[in-house]
């Protein structure tokens, strides 16, 4: 059963969100049907023809014989919306939409075999070996090359020159791109991006740089390391995990999605969302990726809970997850697992950076109010922190929370929280600029 | 420059200092060989040290401020389905049924949830409906968000405010101050104006000035007189003389009278009645503290002008007795050629400043097929629209309804575009055939939104009927396809407000 915030979501643009609600009516369309598998129906446009558009429930793909270049258009929206505020007609789908549902079926039956394929035939250890060791010195290069960077900018000194230059920052992440090294090169852009537009930029620099320093002189030894930080080091590095790898622990649970936020760097769309196991109490961080022009499509909305096995990452401290089959979630009150006070989620932080000391942030779920001033978030001890949001946010926050305590899911990065969803009332809200 | 040596030594480079601070003084040992090594490193490895230490220990600082907590509602809030209306209406969809919902919402017995507020005070005061009903909308929280922030104080316009509001508070609250005020005294209320008229700002003498003017009294006349009649900024100036106008017995009220006496009288020629002008001989100075100019535009004889300008200060429905003439007669006297221009012009500039004193069951008709249009004067369009406006629901329909008869269908379904949808049974069903007509053509003059606007003006109960009448054509336009899009919104936003929890 779709809901509207899905399909929300999944809209490219204001514009197309807007055109889409309203051909969310019976009137716009000559024909309409469904199944628990596809929607289809021939919407009326301004061509001689009706417009062929059929949505795959699942994964909220579509299709549609509409000229428009948006992803998906107005028409495939529209069907959405349409199915949930009608009951569209039972039955089997007409010859042009099972035809694309079979071409589907048939690439994607084909992109497994390939990988079954690839998988099944016997691995050239040599070549591999080869391969590995080729993808290994040029990563040593790119540690080596940054590493040497940085000490020389340290020599020089931080106040200025090329550590304060963007464009430095940018051409460097370029050189981490050729070196392999994909995730130093994301740290590299994040200080170019982030750190140099903080408004501490003098203090945070020169930490940024110790935290990346601590990086590399962990890769320059990796050899050293027990397997977990090895692991820790080769996602650092954002290498893919090697054959035969041991594969992370699977929990299963109720997987409560907290929040979500979406980023666009170098032109790709990264969606990232904190599940709560009810149960278990963990977080697990899931990631989905798309090229910026298409959108990203998300089968479990927030406030929804899909009970599902993850299978976390290994590493030393484990948040990365993948779900291993994506069933359907369903809407779920806000898990009452959450942290008592702000000294807790202190307390969990400062021992998870024991254990993994490159580790950015952590998610919480406690009950905070702003407090008078605005500058802090308060628990029901009275404790607070420092927070950063948009004034718009903060407003939201404000009226949300009337100066009580209320649930509230946030990262907590050692200097302020950034929220990213509350409770109110019965409703679990975003805060990350998405659309209520 | 930072007071952290460590930071400090970063930023300044390890290139330009001969001697390293240890990061901890426990470490002093170790760190001596290290710096002297590889002292860029040894930062490095120091700073990264340092970040690990302050992330971990941060600790929690006990809230000082003093706690204020909303007061509980009274009221439900709205059901999901209608919050994500409300979301879609406050974003800026359908900006034409907002009134409606406005209307509906803040009579219905729900307020929005917290989460809606923003959106709903970012509105600020637009539309002009948005006032009273955010006020019942917004519930405790929006009055509590109100009172911490300064850009919402004109939420509270209508709520209670404190002793010392005038002198402490925000703009908004000052006037609410000033409103409860003169409900209590009207003659402290006005000798506080008085008093603090010339230290206002032009933004506060609006307000003052528009809060005044719905229902000015006798305690004030002397600072509409000695204050607002003298003011910098002309609609101050126009506000005051109508204000002043509006109070019976006031001597401003009663020289302007008297100046129209002087200037008009009716007499018989031959079969019919005529309204006579004998203008004004030379300007007397004393006119100009009661407004009147003396030099006329361009292209506007002096006399003219100022006999314009008199008679536009005084009501329509005060003419009828000042000529001895009944009120259905008085537009239908022929009038002397020479003068008539500046009469009627007078008499429209009348009507915009008194759109409630306008004669207008008459009045309108009158106006709408004048030709020509006397030079300089306000606007016909908008003048019907004003004249309407200030019309009881019924009567503007029953107009509606006599101008579909005399007006083009493009400038009739204009002005019901303006009014909405009549509310009571039977009056304006001429003006609504024309709209359906007009509809139901293939082709038609009407703009998309033209169309989008005439779509609030079908009667709640005639919608279905209307689409069902729009579906069974074989085509319809453009507008006509968004004529029946709001329509459909409006059913479905109505629904809403009929469930049993609305009530």
């Amino acid at each position: 059963m779709l809901n509207p915030d899905q399909i929300t979501a999944i809209a490219p643009d204001a514009s197309s969100l807007k055109a889409g609600r309203e051909i969310g009516t019976g009137r716009k369309w000559e024909v309409t049907g469904g199944n628990e598998e596809v929607l289809w129906g021939l919407a009326m446009g301004s061509g001689k023809n009706p417009y062929q558009t059929v949505v795959a429930l699942p994964d909220l793909a579509s299709k549609c014989s509409c000229p428009s270049r948006k992803f998906p258009c107005k028409h495939a929206l529209g069907l959405m919306f349409l199915s949930v505020s009608e009951p569209v007609a039972d039955g089997p789908p007409p010859a042009w939409a099972s035809e694309w549902l079979e071409s589907r079926a048939a690439r994607v039956e084909k992109a497994q075999s390939a990988v079954q394929e690839k998988s099944a035939k016997p691995v050239d250890a040599r070549a591999a070996h080869k391969r590995r060791v080729q993808r290994e010195g040029r990563v040593a290069e790119g540690v080596f090359l940054l590493r040497q960077t940085l000490v020389d900018l340290t020599g020089e000194g931080l106040a200025g020159g090329s550590a304060r230059n963007p464009e430095f920052w940018a051409d460097l992440a370029k050189r981490m791109i050729d070196c392999q090294a994909p995730g130093l090169a994301a740290a590299v852009l994040h200080i170019g991006d982030t750190v140099l537009l903080d408004a501490q930029v003098d203090t945070e620099l020169p930490f940024e740089l110790g935290r990346l320093h601590l990086i590399l002189h962990s890769l320059e030894s990796r050899e050293a390391h027990d397997p977990t930080v090895q692991a820790d080091l080769r996602a650092l590095v954002g290498a893919r995990s090697d054959a035969g790898e041991e594969a992370g622990e699977a929990i299963e649970d109720d997987w409560f999605v907290a929040a979500r936020k979406t980023e666009e760097r170098d032109r790709l769309l990264t969606s990232t969302s904190w599940m709560l196991g009810v149960k278990s109490g963990r977080w697990a961080r899931l990631l989905r990726f798309a090229p910026a022009h298409l959108t990203l499509a998300e089968p479990w909305a927030m406030g929804t809970a899909a009970r599902a096995v993850l299978r976390f990452r290994p590493g030393s401290y484990p948040l990365r997850a993948n779900a291993e089959v994506e069933v359907p979630s369903q809407p779920a009150a806000v898990p009452e697992i959450q942290e008592p006070d702000l000294d807790t989620l202190l307390e969990r932080f400062a021992t998870a950076l024991g254990t993994d000391p490159f580790l950015r942030s952590l998610p919480f779920l406690i009950a905070l109010r702003p407090s008078t001033r605005g500058s802090l978030l308060v628990d029901a001890t009275g404790r607070g922190l420092p927070w950063a949001a948009r004034s718009e946010t903060a407003l939201r926050v404000d009226c949300i929370c009337g100066g009580q305590p209320t649930s509230m899911c946030g990262e907590w990065d050692g200097r302020r929280i950034n929220l990213l969803a509350i409770r109110d009332g019965e409703a679990w809200i975003t805060l990350t600029g998405q659309r209520l | 420059m930072s007071s952290d040596p460590l930071i400090a030594a970063a930023l300044l480079g390890t290139a330009r200092i001969s001697v390293l601070p240890a990061p901890d003084p426990c470490l002093e040992e170790a760190w001596g060989k290290l710096a002297a090594d590889d002292p860029g490193r040894a930062i490095l490895s120091a700073l990264a040290l340092t970040r690990a230490m302050r992330i971990a220990g941060v600790e929690t600082v006990a809230d000082v401020d003093e706690e204020s907590v909303s007061p509980p509602e009274s009221r439900g809030y709205f059901p999901t389905v209608g919050v994500a209306l409300a979301l879609r209406l406050l974003g800026g969809e359908f900006p034409e049924v907002l009134p409606e919902w406005l209307r509906l919402a803040s009579g219905s017995n729900w307020i929005l949830p917290p989460r809606v507020l923003p959106e709903l005070l970012g509105m600020a005061g637009s539309p002009p409906l948005l006032g009273p009903a955010a006020l019942r909308l917004a519930g405790e929280r929006g009055l509590w968000i109100a009172r911490r922030n300064g850009e919402f104080a004109w939420l509270l316009d209508d709520s209670v405010v404190g002793e010392d509001a005038w002198e402490t508070g925000q703009g908004a609250e000052r006037i609410a101050w000033l409103r409860q005020k003169r409900a209590a005294d009207p003659a402290a209320a006005a000798d506080v104006i008085a008093s603090h008229w010339a230290g206002e700002d032009a933004t506060m003498r609006d307000g003052i000035m528009r809060l005044i003017s719905g229902h000015p009294t006798a305690c004030d006349e002397a600072w509409l007189q000695s204050h607002a009649l003298a003011d910098r900024r002309q609609d101050i100036r126009e506000l005051a003389a109508a204000c002043l106008m509006r109070i019976t017995g006031s001597g401003f009220r009663s020289r302007a009278i008297a100046r129209v006496l002087d200037l008009v009288r009716t007499e018989r020629r031959l079969m019919k009645r005529v309204i006579k002008v004998i203008p004004p001989a030379a300007f007397d100075p004393a006119w100009a503290a009661e407004g009147i100019k003396q030099k006329p535009p361009q292209g506007i004889g002096e006399k003219a002008w100022w006999l314009r300008q008199m008679a536009a200060l005084v009501p329509l429905d005060d003419w009828p007795e000042l000529l001895a003439v009944g009120r259905d007669d008085l537009f239908a006297l022929a009038r002397e050629k020479d003068w008539e221009e500046p009469l009627l012009a007078g008499w429209i500039e009348a009507a915009r400043r008194f759109p409630d004193r306008a004669l207008a069951e008459t009045f309108i008709p009158f106006i709408a097929i004048t030709e020509p249009w006397p030079q300089g004067a306000h606007p016909r369009l908008q003048l019907l629209h004003g004249l309407l406006d200030a019309m009881s629901a019924e009567r503007r329909h029953d107009m509606l309804d006599r101008l579909a008869k005399i007006l083009a269908p493009a400038l009739a379904l204009d002005l019901l575009a303006r009014c909405g949808s009549p509310e009571s049974s039977g009056k304006g069903m001429v003006i609504l055939s024309v709209l359906e007509k007009e509809m139901a053509a293939t082709a038609t003059f009407l703009t998309r939104p033209q169309a989008r606007a005439l779509a609030t003006c079908v009667p709640a109960a005639q919608i279905q009927a209307c689409l069902e009448g729009l579906a069974k054509l074989p085509g319809i336009s453009p507008s006509a396809e968004d004529f029946a899009t709001v329509l459909e919104f409006r059913r479905s936003m109505i629904s809403q407000f009929q469930l049993p929890s609305a009530r």
